[in-house]
């Protein structure tokens, strides 16, 4: 573990140069390019984009904060929320101004140093909606002077970062059909990038991208392929046309290699197979995708023809290694039926897979192939099937983090497992289509829940923290050696990267979904959780 | 919050004839089967058979929640028409209606005296308004609960214990042990109802060990009611309903 101590810049001096600089009014705040965004790494005082950078690392370079004074963060501010909503927002800052979106598509914009709001969008969200969850808004994304947000409405917004006002408004599917937005696009050149949700409402999933200038639709590639394109043959008779596999959670780039990752939800119905055969192509699986065309380079299933509604839309976080004796290019994916795996995201080519969580429905994974070794008779039933992970997965859209200095995969990992029940499944536009449900078998305490630190090049377990009760908040991992993380109880921790040792928590009194992220305000660290329906921001004393 | 108070108050359900039961059922099976499983007791959601409804029992509160959902719960709206937000609120009132038209054959009267003296079972559960608060208020059994429910219930109430009353022992590190019926738990703390019906909360690190046993804190009374006793005390609890 690479410690940076020794050549961290003392917060008086920072603050110093800060006060400097506002003083002589060479303060500025410039637009965001799409060349910005490439070297994010580069301005750590920003998060400027859902998962921080384009690797998704969800890495912060700052270091002001670190194991030896994490125990002395205090409160900073506070800012209510306008919503009832469950609130799972990564706001981004860009220069001091932070842009936060709440479940009902509202965006505000504050002052990233006190929490004061300087404008607010609402967006007409209408009264009726086809959901199967709650609404949900994850995130904006930025390019130039404008924010765009994908809506719960199925629409794509564009917004003056300056002042909140409406530029654009592109429908991007039918929310009485099923369709619906919760996460944050990506930019990738001029391009906004977006998936989709409804995997509950047979919709057959997509990838869109749109010109960031006027909201036109650039490409959209289904995640089904339809008659004729390798892989229909996967979905029997009809099935094709009502099987999910949307694109719900923001994917992760690759600028050198030109390669956008994004993962593909479940095949619709969720846990009736029966009207499905087959291993249901590009469900549950990661897809490498050209920016410009939309072209699918090559794709990867973790779990064909899933039948427990196992999202593969976890967050893919690429990393560079040395792996099996060459320098590769690689992304870790801590899925959501219980398997970490590695590939390598130039081919596609499967290197390994291990468990990080209980799991009771396969056997392994085929060395060769990445294709699961099932266990017979874990297909839900009438009756009820007891399997492990539950419904929720052992991992989920939740975002885990990668540190560099460490070399560590940090994962909120799930062991529990739950009966899942199969129901017929008939499909009405608008109406679920689901065809079962799973009951848990046991109170949610006799399960484990943990953040794990895993290898990734082996799938080793370094360190677990324990979490009490389930979390499905996402981590942060920091240059001054932290990974913060939060609990559904509301607790918001922070643990030592090397040796997961709690180094403090807070009571925030509201539950936590949300991940943490870090940036830079008048020269100070400051790391921001959403809980409950308030954004809490903690830095350290000022000195 | 006065304002959806007093709708909560005076709003009642426009949607509750038997058909209406039958169309919420159709939308229940499709909209909240997912999390409250296709009988309605539970899955990820709670059990909706109990008729306890922990954040609103009105039909508004109900038709509120359904429609937009719980602040910091699971529970998501579903966003559908009034009139279907309405029958599904029938048809979850429906549910609770586990306590049909049967015949109970023990005599009401007599179970009502042993009651209140040989079960002592006032210490511990409410009766309109009067008793204890360790167990489930009673004020409405008859409506909720079948009479082989209500007798197993007492002969063995450890075969089903609802979330809400699950018991929990806990032993300070200076050797004090404290039981009662678990309301939270985190990482590092715990909150109970203890014995005498005091609100505790224990941080983990003053504790030496937290047991969930697994059984009610109520005794099994197999040995205190048996045959006509039995009939008597059930068919008492099981004409308890609703004003």
């Amino acid at each position: 573990m690479t410690r940076m101590n020794e050549t961290k810049t003392p917060a008086c001096v920072r603050i110093a140069l800060s006060l400097l600089l506002a003083a002589s009014g060479a303060f500025a705040q410039s637009e965001v390019s799409y060349e910005r965004l490439k070297a994010a790494a580069d301005e750590p005082a920003n998060w400027l984009m859902y998962s921080g950078q384009y690797d998704s690392q969800r890495f912060s370079r700052l270091d002001e904060i670190d194991s030896s004074n994490a125990a002395n963060l205090q409160l900073r501010w506070a800012h209510q929320l306008p919503t009832l909503g469950q609130v799972e927002t990564t706001p981004i800052v860009v220069d001091e101004v932070m842009y936060a979106t709440t479940p009902d598509n509202i965006v505000l914009a504050l002052d990233a140093s006190t929490g004061q709001r300087y404008w607010t969008y609402t967006h007409d969200v209408p009264d009726q909606l086809a959901l199967c969850c709650r609404k949900q808004s994850r995130g904006v994304s930025v390019l130039g002077d404008r924010l765009y947000m994908g809506t719960i409405d199925a629409s794509l917004v564009a917004l003056d970062a300056k002042t909140g006002a409406l530029i654009w408004n592109t429908e991007v599917g039918s929310p009485l059909s099923g369709h619906s937005i919760t996460a944050a696009p990506m930019i990738i050149r001029d391009l906004v990038i977006t998936g989709i949700g409804g995997g509950e409402y047979g919709i057959r999933g997509f990838l869109d991208a749109y010109n960031a200038g006027t909201g036109e639709l650039r490409w959209r590639t289904y995640t089904i392929p339809g008659p004729g394109e390798p892989g229909n043959d996967t979905w029997e008779g009809d099935s094709w046309k009502t099987g999910g596999a949307p694109t719900w959670m923001t994917g992760s780039y690759d600028p050198e290699l030109d390669l956008l990752y994004w993962g593909t939800g479940n095949p619709g119905p969720d846990w009736n197979g029966e009207v499905r055969e087959g291993d249901n192509l590009h469900s549950d699986s990661v897809l490498a995708i050209r920016p410009d065309t939309g072209e699918i380079v090559w794709s990867f299933q973790f779990t064909p023809h899933d039948v427990h509604d196992w999202d593969a839309c976890q967050v893919p976080v690429l990393f560079d290694a040395e792996y099996q004796g060459r320098q590769r290019k690689l992304m870790a994916f801590a899925n959501r039926n219980a398997f970490f795996y590695l590939l390598d995201r130039e081919t596609g080519e499967f290197l390994f897979a291990r468990e990080f969580a209980k799991q009771t429905w396969a056997e392994g994974i085929d060395a060769d192939t990445g294709r699961p070794i099932r266990v017979p008779d874990m297909f839900p039933s009438e009756e009820g099937r007891l399997v492990a992970p539950v419904i929720g997965g052992a991992a989920n859209w939740f975002s885990p983090t990668y540190s560099p200095d460490t070399g560590l995969f940090y994962i909120q990992a799930y062991d529990a497992e739950m009966l899942y029940f199969m129901a017929e499944a008939e499909y009405e536009e608008g109406e679920l289509f689901v065809g079962g449900y799973g009951k848990p078998a046991a109170p949610a305490d006799e399960y484990v829940s943990a953040v794990r630190a895993l290898d990734p090049l082996t799938g080793d377990r370094k360190w677990e923290y324990r979490v009490q009760p389930r979390s499905t908040s996402g981590l942060l991992a920091t240059k001054g050696g932290v990974v913060f993380g939060g609990s559904v109880a509301g607790i918001f921790y922070a643990l030592d990267a090397g040796s997961g040792e709690e180094l403090w928590h807070r009571r925030l009194g509201g539950n936590i979904h949300a991940a943490p992220m870090s940036y830079e305000a008048g020269g100070q660290q400051h790391v921001t959780i959403a809980a409950g329906q308030a954004l809490f921001t903690f830095a350290l004393p000022a000195e | 919050m006065l304002s959806r108070a007093i709708q909560d108050r005076v709003q009642e359900n426009p949607h509750a004839t038997e058909a209406d039961i039958e169309a919420g059922a159709r939308v229940f099976q499709r909209s909240c089967s997912l999390c409250h499983g296709a009988d309605g007791t539970g899955g990820d959601g709670p059990d909706l058979t109990r008729g306890v409804f922990r954040h609103g029992s009105s039909d508004a509160a109900l038709f509120r929640n359904i429609l937009t959902g719980i602040p910091n719960s699971g529970m998501g709206g579903i966003y559908q028409p009034d009139k279907k937000i309405w029958q599904v609120v029938s048809y979850v009132r429906s549910l609770s209606r586990g306590g049909g038209d049967a015949e109970a054959p023990g005599d009401p009267s007599r179970g009502r005296r042993l009651y209140v003296s040989r079960g002592s079972c006032s210490d511990c559960h409410r009766l309109n308004g009067s008793g204890g608060r360790l167990g489930p208020d009673l004020s409405d059994l008859g409506w909720r609960r079948a009479p082989d429910h209500i007798s197993t219930s007492i002969s063995d109430p450890s075969e089903v214990i609802a979330d809400d009353y699950r018991t929990v022992e806990v032993r300070t590190t200076d050797g004090n042990l404290v039981r009662g019926v678990l309301r939270n738990e985190d990482r590092h703390s715990i909150q109970l109802f203890d014995e005498f019906e005091n609100l505790r909360s224990f941080a983990k690190a003053d504790l030496a060990a937290v047991d969930k046993p697994g059984e009610s804190l109520m005794p099994p009374l197999g040995s205190f009611f048996r045959g006509r006793d039995l009939d008597d005390l059930v068919a008492y609890l099981y004409s308890l309903r609703p004003e």
